[in-house]
């Protein structure tokens, strides 16, 4: 009895609650500074969602709890004080009961497109099998650092999970080959792009690439010889065995045969390492050049330039972990990347897009991304409205004109700024929009189901009541001088 | 080709009456629509000035005169007006080849940089006050340039019995001008019909934002605060004081009226309209306050912090933007902006008469004399504005919250501003805590109180200026991360001015009588 007596009077005593909203403060100062340098998901990793954070919410329930206890039995003074702790524990319990069953997640709704999946902030690994119904999933750790899993799940390993990552370039050796990768670059003076194209088959690059309506193909350097006659064109023959390019005038077999004349309607170039053909309108010929320096394209004002090439080494994109910087990549492109070992190989799978396995026997894919929860009924998105300030491109006013499919029938609503949908303990807000060009927009709804609610609000209401009361209405005991009660 | 020899024409004979004829501030009043709302001309222009140059006029030249003269530069009448771009950041002076103490740089200047600039922001990625800066530069060439191709200047036409804007460009047609002939100035009475057509169909209420410009109300509110003040302290006659501050509260409250008019809403929206509705907040509240205690130091307090906010919206324009603005679609809802965010600014008024109350007594005991008693009373003044600061930033931190949920689907996020707000209350409640306890006593208490204030400043201006991110960026604009360092600088020094005081004769003694006690 009287060590919990020791202990009431500790959490409940006027010192212990100073030093507990100041180690709060400090918490909350850092939370900001972090969301101001890494964005909002960070701090909420970080900070706002760690276990010291919520032991120090703990602390001060307690202290507000105690602190209201040792003051018992009721004076009458204190029904101010009484009403702004209780308040302030009803609060704290709506605050713990939205944390425990409360669903707070976002719908992208793309026109006349159905869905009832709704996204939420945590992480999840997706393993699906062809063929097979139903899926496993796997929630990744709510952290703002690098975690090592080294959990097994569904035959594979999980390994290290970047929950902030950029996908960069590394160069793998691979003597044995002599497939090629290059590095280029493409400018004129409006714009300038890097690209790399590569044949080895472990290469995250392809052969081909469209950079708006210029096509570029990468072929092995052997077939140079079919651009070296630069006067004519028209149907070629390729002799693979001969490594022998030549006009049709008779064919072996097993000759591979193309129409060059095809490639000339369009902006084409053909790139083989070292060296780049492209045919010139002007002089009506395939013009084969080398890349030693920067070659001027005949269209755009556009100039390539060779900025690497390589035989034994091959072009990879790999994640690595780094911190998010504010004001950088918004928040629903950042991607995460999770390292899993399957049947004897390691590979990533990122956010960007799922990888599928093939076992042999079976495909299998693996889906990085936020959960899912799936609502028991669809939305439809039926038309996106947004009114701009007359003159200007600002938004004055969204609108999205949706359609619920339901057991009982289909419901049309509207949802817009200040103006949520509430239908069966969730509520929908317009949150946000995708500018979706020609198609108009898509728009994002905040989804909420809140069970916490009712108590914050009523604690809130006793918070206000309670404080107006203790500070203003109560009558002031005359006290010695020096001392007012807070 | 066609248009421009009209116009020229019309120029010409023009030019018969003297250039200025056109081109004057009888054009003030010219309805128009810009940035999302239909104004009159001076005020765009003003606007358009202030914003690419830093000044509203040009030299001699009143703004509506500049901005026509810009405008009609596009259909080849030649001026000599050269604006000045405005250029604060010194890596953008070194950039475009400036001189440290160059403000500005001459625009056809700027023109010939502007690949310069555009091959800069191409390189910078992160997102630090100089890529802003570079952005700001753009902006503002890119708003003479809109000016100078007579698009931003945009005249009422009546289509189908409807209102409707077109530019300049557009206004400016053969058929238009013939119809205009028979005058002495063709271009003086198309702009004349023009206006007529639009009051005809829509009412003079746009001219209510010309009478509110040209009228200043906050320049004389802050001279009626001045006086209000002076005479307080130096008359014992309280009179004369309450009399002067009645006339501010009124002016104010005009001013509010008239803004709340033009633009529609509650004046809370942008940081200019917190600091005029602070200002005013600490006014009433100190009035009422000294209403009910009988006694003046919260009215001089409210007076106080009232010729500071105007003084800041007068002088600091950079920082706090005075326009009228269409709001972000959230916040366009009066009742929500109307409760929640005048409560919050109350209540950093409430706090800014015990700010000014704690820095007067410290102030008063470190070079005055403060007698106990004296410094338990002032603690005692201090602690009435606590409580209304605390009662105010509960409910107004509460209602926020009510409004989050209602709009966004959450009661709390931990956005930065809903976190420094309550980083505010609790610095404030653990200040009342800690009151009732050895810890603070009344020599701590009031320097902590002082000091609790910079937590406000952070909340309200810090946030905006230095942290910038989250769902509470609305009214952002830069400038404002030195007027914080002076401000909480400022702040330390004061305190520990007044906190170290110099050691007396008596005191010497005393430490000497302490190591002999030691020793011996």
């Amino acid at each position: 009895m009287k060590y919990y007596k020791n202990i009431e009077h500790f959490f409940g005593s006027l010192k212990f609650a100073v030093m507990i909203i100041l180690i709060f403060c400090v918490f909350l100062i850092y939370g900001t500074l972090i969301e101001s340098w890494h964005g909002t998901e960070y701090a909420n990793r970080l900070v706002y969602k760690s276990w010291s954070f919520m032991l120090v919410q703990f602390c001060i329930f307690l202290s507000i709890l105690f602190a209201a206890l040792i003051r018992l039995p009721p004076k009458k003074q204190l029904y101010g004080f009484y009403t702004i702790h209780a308040g302030l524990i009803i609060i704290f319990i709506g605050a713990y009961v939205t944390y425990v069953s409360g669903i707070d997640g976002n719908i992208k709704l793309l026109p006349n497109q159905s869905t009832q999946t709704l996204e939420v902030g945590e992480d999840e690994l997706k393993i699906s099998q062809k063929g097979e119904d139903g899926e496993q999933t796997y929630s990744l750790p709510f952290e703002s650092g690098v975690v090592t899993l080294d959990q097994k799940f569904k035959g594979a390993v999980l390994g290290k999970y970047y929950p902030f990552a950029v996908e960069r370039i590394h160069w793998s050796s691979d003597i044995s080959s002599r497939l090629p990768t290059s590095q280029f670059q493409l400018a004129n003076e409006q714009t300038k792009e890097e690209f790399i194209l590569s044949r080895h088959p472990s290469s995250s690059f392809g052969q081909n690439k469209k950079l708006g309506k210029l096509n570029l193909y990468y072929l092995a350097q052997e077939y140079e010889a079919c651009f070296l006659e630069k006067k004519k064109s028209g149907i070629l023959v390729w002799n693979a065995g001969k490594k022998t390019c030549s006009y049709v005038t008779s064919a072996e077999r097993g000759d591979k045969a193309f129409s060059l004349k095809e490639y000339e309607k369009e902006p084409n170039l053909f790139l083989f390492g070292l060296t780049a053909a492209y045919f010139d309108s002007q002089t009506k010929i395939w013009k084969l050049s080398t890349l030693r320096d920067p070659l001027k394209l005949p269209w755009m004002g556009l100039e390539l330039k060779l900025l690497r090439h390589e035989t034994g080494l091959f072009a990879k994109t790999l994640p690595e972990y780094v911190k998010p910087v504010s004001g950088t990549t918004p928040q629903d492109q950042r991607l995460k990347a999770l390292e899993v070992s399957y049947h004897g190989q390691k590979f990533w799978v990122t956010s960007r897009e799922p990888v599928t396995f093939n076992t042999g026997n079976n495909l299998v894919n693996f889906e990085l991304g936020k959960k899912k929860i799936n609502l028991p009924y669809s939305l439809t998105l039926d038309k996106f409205t947004m009114k701009t300030d007359p003159g200007t491109n600002s938004a004055a006013s969204y609108e999205s004109e949706i359609s619920l499919f339901l057991k009982e029938g289909m419901q049309k609503h509207r949802i817009f700024m200040n103006n949520p949908l509430k239908h069966q303990d969730f509520t929908f807000y317009q949150a946000s929009f995708i500018p979706l060009g020609p198609n108009g927009f898509g728009s994002i709804l905040s989804v909420n189901f809140d069970p916490g609610r009712f108590l914050k609000y009523l604690g809130s209401f006793l918070l206000v009541l309670g404080s107006a009361w203790h500070y203003f209405l109560r009558r002031k005991k005359i006290i010695p001088s020096g001392v007012m009660s807070a | 080709m066609l248009k421009f020899f009209v116009v020229i024409l019309s120029f010409i004979s023009l030019n018969t009456w003297g250039q200025s004829d056109f081109c004057s501030t009888r054009l003030d009043d010219m309805p128009v629509l810009a940035g999302g709302r239909e104004k009159p001309l001076y005020i765009l222009a003003r606007e358009s000035m202030l914003f690419m140059t830093g000044k509203a006029m040009y030299e001699a030249m009143e703004p509506t005169e500049v901005f026509c003269r810009l405008s009609f530069q596009g259909f080849g009448v030649k001026h000599s007006l050269s604006p000045q771009i405005k250029v604060d950041h010194v890596d953008a002076k070194k950039l475009l080849a400036m001189k440290v103490d160059e403000k500005s740089i001459d625009v056809k200047e700027l023109i010939n940089k502007k690949n310069i600039i555009g091959s800069e922001l191409e390189r910078v990625i992160e997102n630090n006050s100089y890529r802003k800066e570079l952005l700001k530069i753009d902006q503002r060439l890119n708003a003479y340039v809109t000016i100078v191709s007579g698009e931003a200047w945009t005249v009422p036409v009546i289509t189908n019995r409807e209102v409707s804007f077109v530019p300049l460009r557009e206004f400016m047609t053969q058929e238009r001008v013939d119809q205009n002939r028979t005058g002495m100035n063709p271009l003086v009475s198309m702009f004349a019909q023009a206006k007529k057509d639009y009051i005809d169909m829509k009412g003079e209420n746009f001219l209510l934002e010309l009478k509110y410009q040209k009228l200043n109300p906050f320049l004389w509110a802050l001279i009626l605060s001045l006086i209000s003040l002076c005479t307080f302290v130096l008359f014992k006659s309280q009179r004369i004081g309450i009399f002067f501050a009645s006339l501010t509260i009124f002016l104010q409250i005009s001013a509010m009226i008239m803004r709340i008019m033009i633009s529609g809403r509650a004046p809370v929206t942008n940081m200019y309209e917190t600091v005029m509705f602070s200002g005013f907040g600490a006014l009433i509240l100190g009035a009422f306050i000294s209403f009910i205690r009988r006694d003046k130091s919260f009215v001089l307090a409210g007076l106080s912090f009232n010729i500071m906010s105007l003084l800041m919206m007068k002088f600091a324009n950079g920082m706090l933007d005075p326009s009228i603005s269409p709001l972000v679609p959230v916040l366009r809802d009066n009742l929500w902006l109307s409760t929640h965010v005048t409560t919050v600014i109350l209540s950093y008024a409430a706090f800014a008469l015990s700010w000014l109350l704690a820095n007067g007594a410290l102030i008063r005991g470190r070079f005055f004399r403060l007698a106990e008693s004296e410094k338990r009373y002032m603690s005692d003044l201090i602690y009435t504005c606590l409580k209304f600061g605390v009662v105010l930033l509960a409910s107004g931190i509460i209602l926020g919250g009510i409004w989050a949920d209602y709009s966004w689907g959450r009661f709390w996020g931990w956005d930065p501003k809903e976190t420094w707000s309550l980083i505010v209350l609790l610095i404030y409640m653990a200040i009342l805590h800690g009151r009732s306890t050895s810890w603070i006593r009344t020599e701590r208490f009031i320097p902590m109180v002082a000091f609790a204030f910079l937590t406000v400043m952070m909340a309200w201006f810090g946030v905006n200026y230095i942290l910038a991110s989250g769902l509470h960026s609305y009214g952002f604009s830069e400038g404002g991360v030195v007027f914080l360092g002076t401000f909480f600088l400022s702040q330390i020094v004061v305190l520990l001015i007044c906190l170290i005081k110099p050691k007396t004769k008596n005191d010497q003694e005393s430490g000497l009588a302490q190591v002999q006690e030691v020793i011996f």
